[in-house]
């Protein structure tokens, strides 16, 4: 079959966001930090991360990642582990560019409560320009994230450092200050603050209002969590049954087996198919040897002293109701009791408004601050509010968001400008189903954990993170989706060459405009860019240069004092060796330069010419190994091109030695290889004499 | 389109040995789609070039262009800045396009660095075969739409002649035999005129090789005529 002749597939559009972006409540730019973690880019992938988010070390552990569940990658195996790599970003301890700023405006901020959503507010305050003032109730800051998320999902140092690095901007704050009691609504407005910021979170536990729930021994979830988190003491008896099936539920479930209870079981009302907490945390959970009662709720807790009883009733699912989720219905005469020491109710939270009485603020009927939706602002002018204040059950991503918005609509506030409410972005189609098959499955590298007997000894915590390595191969799968080849219509010939090297069927000629167009489903292999005989095609990844960056440099360090022989090794940054070959040979060898490149087969015949000209006395092309190249037709490309220029190098008369063709593995063989180059090069002496 | 294939880089050192400064330019015509004399062959070409005239020793500057079609005297104008100081250039169209520029910068010596072959069609990328010789009295439509001038290896109008074999050509066993496709299709179709009828030999003396199309003529005088 001629290529002529091959059936088009359906193709997509050109536009539209990555869907890892445009899912995320603050558009974080996942893939772009991604792409950079995958060139071993790490530092300005933080600072990309941390260019939005207040909280990478927090999110890249907590965050419930819609980015992953848009993730397009899951039509061919599995998501980006978007988190994991936030995470290992923020375990490199690098500091955010930003630095403490000197206040451009007059009017202060007053921010009351340090979470997420008041940290973040005043974070992008102080950026625009703002003294901002964080009063805290407790002592340290952190909000939820300190006190209702165990350290094993979360360590301190980990909450800390995202802490630190928003209070450097000059932001103050004042802990063992009480709204209501220190300070109102009212004395901040007297205390000379133009506008108050409200991010008191949800820390009132629910009542389930059945008998006996105030005996000795019932603790509320957030309670207990919060005295764990703060170092108290609280003694556990043997065995503790929580209520609920959310994360606050699992969260206590698994604390309680870390201070010393012996039997923690879980008791839900419905099954294990409408639990609202993450997969991931109940597995981890079950492996501890959390137990589950699924379809049960306690009637009665019974004792005399201290709980001791409690009555359960066994439940079945009617009707889906408002949620969505089916109705749970008692079973008649289905009464049983279990054996407790402890309960701990984690059946939802709310925010603790009596310490706003008075402040003229209006609640609504779900019990939270009244907002508009798209400010954040209140009733009251100059008072605005946000995170769980407002939505109760966020997450933490929300409570940034929050945070963000709040802050321009502050700022807009404070200026008499308008809040120009962008709606974010419009994601991309879905993958074609049909391409989805051309597409390399390769499955997530999973992060190591500790095992289940080691981790509930203490608080260390569960996940160990990435190693550099595992990190960039994760990162490496990425798709950079709305990243790939685009045409300039300008340049275009019309040739079609695009159209026929696709190894993925994406270039189509645009019947209107008669030019190629390439749409989302473009798998950034590059081979159309290097192909294009008009040079009209170019990858949109603004850190994707196809190698030229690397030999500029290469080049340049080739002015110092000479070793031996120079040498350019172009090398695919996908191949399993790549990195031990860089490494080794940037430490041992400084005659040999090397040249990452995303994929061999993006690169250009000109730019192994150009490592001629620029002084190189030897090229090699290390080419992935057949079956490792992430785009299947890498390698093969990769290879077609060598031999051409081998081709003109040898018409123009250069020794067959000088322009190689080497697999990087074995690493050793590739060493010998490499060793024997630069003998044969030694005796043929440079090119051409140099300048420099 | 033109299909053109690349000349030996010996001939091109040859032509430019004894220059200073030289142009590589290309043409965004049919050598691009085509693709031996695009913007990405001058590269190509140049930087060959650059290192042959470094380890040669010789002190040869050399410029790269691409002119949008090198059969245009308005985009010939354009590569004006680049040929500027060159004493010599290499030309990757097609001899049309050589021409043009030989003839606008006189002053330079322009040699080929390609040979156009053929006017044909792209079979797949890379895979050109003739289709046309520009006869001037073009027959397909009696020939059910296959072209026996430049398909045919003798070029015959009434053929197939005693070399075609099991539906090839004599002269090359990969080559099918024009006229075998245009008994099959003429059975297809039921148009027997090709095969029927005779057809005298071609009268080449009305193949003209200088056009004028007055209604599209924007000069009438002051053109050598």
């Amino acid at each position: 079959m001629t290529t002529l002749e091959r059936t088009r597939v359906d193709n997509t559009s050109a536009r539209g966001e990555a869907p890892c972006i445009a899912a995320c409540p603050i558009n974080q730019d996942a893939r772009d930090y991604v792409q950079l973690i995958a060139r071993g880019r790490f530092e300005e992938a933080f600072r990309l991360v941390r260019s939005k988010n207040t909280f990478p070390a927090s999110c890249g552990r907590i965050c419930t990642r819609r980015c992953e569940d848009a993730c397009r990658r899951s039509a061919v195996d599995e998501p980006i582990a978007i988190a994991w790599l936030k995470r290992f970003l923020s375990d490199k301890d690098f500091s955010p560019s930003l630095e403490n700023r000197k206040a451009r405006y007059q009017e202060k901020v007053a921010i009351v409560g340090a979470g997420p959503a008041g940290l973040t507010a005043a974070n992008d305050l102080s950026l625009l320009g703002y003294k901002c003032v964080i009063f805290e109730e407790l002592l340290e800051p952190g909000g939820m994230l300190r006190t209702g998320v165990p350290r094993y999902r979360l360590p301190g140092h980990s909450l800390d450092s995202d802490i630190s690095d928003i209070l450097r901007l000059g932001v103050e704050l004042r802990t063992g200050v009480k709204l209501g009691l220190d300070i109102t609504v009212d004395t901040l407005f007297e205390e000379d603050f133009k506008a108050v910021f409200i991010g008191i979170g949800a820390h009132k536990s629910l009542r389930l209002d059945v008998p006996g729930e105030d005996l000795a021994g019932v603790i509320p979830a957030v309670e207990f969590l919060r005295k764990i988190s703060l170092g108290k003491t609280i003694n556990l008896g043997k065995k503790v049954v929580v209520i609920g099936g959310g994360d606050t539920a699992l969260d206590s479930a698994r604390t309680a087996l870390r201070v010393g209870a012996k039997e923690v079981t879980i008791v839900y009302r419905r099954s294990v198919e409408e639990m609202p907490c993450e997969k991931v945390g109940r597995l981890e959970a079950e492996e501890e040897g959390v137990r589950f009662k699924f379809l049960t709720s306690p009637v009665e807790l019974l004792g005399n002293d201290g709980v001791k009883v409690v009555k359960c009733i066994k439940m079945e699912l009617g009707e889906p109701d408002q949620s969505g989720r089916r109705r749970p219905i008692p079973v008649t005469g289905s009464e049983f009791v279990m054996d407790v020491d402890n309960v701990i109710m984690a059946i939802g939270q709310l925010p603790e408004l009596s310490s706003l009485n008075d402040s003229g603020l209006s609640v609504t009927s779900k019990n939270v601050i009244g907002v508009e939706e798209e400010t954040l602002a209140t009733n009251r002018p100059g008072v605005f509010a946000g995170g769980d204040a407002v939505k109760v059950g966020g997450t933490l991503i929300e409570a940034i968001a929050h945070g963000r918005r709040a802050a321009v609509a502050i700022h807009g506030y404070l200026r008499g400008k308008g809040f120009d409410a962008s709606k974010g972005p419009t994601p991309m189609t879905d993958i074609s189903s049909r391409r989805i098959g051309l597409i390399k499955r390769e499955l997530r590298k999973k992060v190591p954990i500790l095992s289940a007997g080691i981790r509930v000894r203490d608080f260390s915590e569960v996940e160990l993170g990435y190693s550099d390595q595992l990190a960039m191969m994760e990162a490496r799968r990425c798709l950079n989706c709305g990243a790939g080849a685009e045409v300039d219509p300008e340049l275009c010939a019309a040739c079609l060459t695009c159209v026929r090297v696709c190894p993925y069927d994406v270039p189509e000629l645009n019947r209107v405009e008669k030019k190629a167009k390439i749409g989302v489903d473009c798998q950034s292999c590059g081979i159309c860019v290097v192909e294009c005989p008009a040079r009209a095609i170019t990858l949109k990844d603004r850190y994707e240069d196809r190698g030229m960056d690397g030999l500029k440099k290469a080049v340049e360090e080739f002015s110092g004092p000479e070793f031996g022989p120079r040498v350019v090794v172009f090398l695919c940054l996908y191949d399993s060796q790549s990195e031990v070959v860089v490494s080794r040979l940037g430490r041992t060898r400084s005659n040999i330069k090397t040249v990452q490149v995303s994929c061999i087969g993006k690169l250009d015949s000109t730019l192994m010419l150009k490592a001629f000209e620029e002084g190189a006395d030897g090229v090699v092309v290390a080419g992935c190994l057949p079956g490792e190249c992430p785009y299947q037709t890498g390698h093969a490309w990769a290879k077609k091109r060598f031999d051409y220029v081998a081709g003109i190098l040898s018409d123009m008369g250069l020794e067959a030695e000088r322009f190689q063709w080497l697999s990087p593995s074995p690493t050793e063989q590739f060493f010998k290889e490499m060793e024997q180059m630069t003998e044969e090069l030694k005796k043929l002496g440079p090119v051409f004499k140099r300048s420099r | 389109m033109i299909v053109a294939k690349p000349k030996s880089l010996e001939y091109i050192k040859k032509r430019i040995k004894n220059h200073k400064k030289i142009a590589v330019v290309g043409c965004g015509g049919c050598v691009t789609v085509r693709p031996v004399g695009g913007e990405k062959q001058v590269a190509e070409l140049a930087s060959v070039l650059r290192i042959w005239a470094k380890k040669e020793g010789l002190n040869l500057e050399i410029e790269e262009d691409t002119a949008l079609r090198q059969c245009e005297p308005e985009f010939i104008d354009e590569l004006s800045d680049k040929m500027k100081g060159c004493d010599a250039a290499i030309s990757l169209a097609c001899g049309v396009g050589a021409q043009c520029l030989a003839e606008r910068y006189s002053d330079v010596k322009v040699s080929p660095g390609v040979d156009a072959v053929f006017m044909g069609a792209t079979i797949e990328p890379g895979l050109y075969w003739e289709r046309c010789v520009g006869c001037g009295d073009c027959i397909i439509g009696e020939t059910g739409g296959y072209c026996p001038v430049s398909r045919c290896a003798k070029s015959l109008l009434n053929g197939p002649c005693g070399g075609s074999q099991g539906g090839k050509c004599e002269v090359d066993p990969n080559t099918p035999c024009v006229w075998e496709q245009i008994y099959k299709r003429s059975e297809e179709s039921g148009d027997r005129d090709a095969i029927d009828k005779f057809v005298p030999p071609k009268d080449w003396s009305i193949r003209p090789s200088r056009l004028t199309l007055e209604h599209v003529r924007v000069k009438t005088e002051g053109l050598a005529t």
